[in-house]
């Protein structure tokens, strides 16, 4: 059981790298079972030699996903101490951990969640918050699958998407994150000044104070 | 290319990927679903086909195969098979209810971990 999970999602940028890799190093340290998910364009970080992850440690789970490794054809090129995972190692993992942070598709932001203290009959409540505009469209999938992922295992978890992120909803593409409504497999919102968040598929708008209402409620907030 | 096969079929040559899906989803048809299912000595009965069928319906619709989860869902509501389980379609098809229905229904290998 992992008490302390990051998930990456595409590499830190520049200007946050080094505060990001400090503080990674820290809470690393600070934990006794970390492990460290890199999913979609996270990957890259991986293999492309500009982060010196703290691999030798030997307590850190450093994990990499399957699928997302697999559409990068750089399943050959992993270190020794990396492993190939899928999304129902990390959600398991996620479940239980004590602290979660994620890197989301920005790469500029980390979310830090200390979880709630896990008492009989709190909320278990994911919500998976959408940022970020897709720059292409494996970024589109990768994110959408991240939410299916979810819904696969039934977990309890909605899907707010606000700022750019509201992007994933506009457009043909848009399509795959309909399959979510249609059949009630998660709860979806957009955050929207607006009553008309531009999505072209039925979620519900909600405003700053309702979404700030979803995020208190949240016993795990990941930043996709 | 490396894996390729072909599968022969009313005069015609179609051409499956190693992984036995075929490379061109536009050469599918019922008549193909039959000769694969044949070749793996599987009968394609009432539920598998409406099985293959809903897979296709989905990914036409939403882009891509639909989860295990939501395969069950439409079946207890549109099968008539209110105890429908996930157990149901791995009695379909043991080797992966959504993959091999893609397979059979001439749709890519499903990409996702889950």
């Amino acid at each position: 059981m992992h008490d302390y999970i990051v998930l990456i999602r595409r590499r830190p940028s520049p200007d946050i790298a080094a505060g990001f890799m400090r503080d990674l190093r820290e809470s690393l340290q600070t934990f006794r079972t970390p492990l460290v998910f890199f999913h979609g364009d996270g990957v890259e970080a991986v293999s492309d030699g500009g982060f010196d992850w703290p691999e030798s440690d030997p307590d850190v789970d450093w994990c990499v996903c399957r699928t997302s490794l697999e559409r990068r054809s750089a399943s050959n090129g992993l270190p020794s101490s990396f492993r190939v995972a899928t999304l129902v190692t990390f959600y398991q993992a996620v479940l239980c951990a004590s602290r979660v942070d994620s890197l989301g598709l920005g790469g500029r932001s980390c979310c830090r969640r200390e979880q709630r203290k896990r008492t009989q009959g709190a909320s278990n409540h994911l919500l998976l918050e959408i940022g970020f505009a897709p720059d292409e469209q494996r970024q589109r999938r990768e994110t959408l699958e991240m939410a299916l992922g979810a819904a696969a295992l039934e977990l309890d978890a909605s899907v707010l998407f606000r700022d750019s992120g509201l992007a994933h909803l506009a457009g043909g593409a848009a399509r795959g994150w309909a399959q979510i409504t249609d059949f009630g497999l998660l709860g979806m919102y957009a955050e929207a000044p607006a009553r008309s968040s531009g999505a072209e598929i039925p979620v519900q708008t909600v405003n700053a104070a309702r979404a700030a209402d979803l995020r208190a409620h949240a016993a795990t907030i990941l930043i996709l | 290319m490396t894996g390729e096969r072909k599968l022969a079929l009313a005069g015609r040559e179609f051409v499956l990927g190693s992984d036995g899906h075929l490379l061109d989803p536009d050469d599918w048809s019922e008549a193909i679903a039959e000769e694969l299912a044949r070749l793996d000595g599987l009968e394609l009965c009432d539920l598998r086909w409406w099985l293959i069928r809903f897979v296709r319906a989905h990914y036409d619709e939403y882009g891509m195969p639909p989860l295990m989860r939501t395969a069950v869902m439409a079946m207890r509501r549109d099968a008539g098979l209110e105890d429908a389980s996930s157990q149901t379609l791995y009695r379909l098809f043991p080797d992966g209810p959504i993959r091999e229905a893609c397979r059979f229904g001439g749709l890519p290998r499903p990409e996702s971990c889950i």
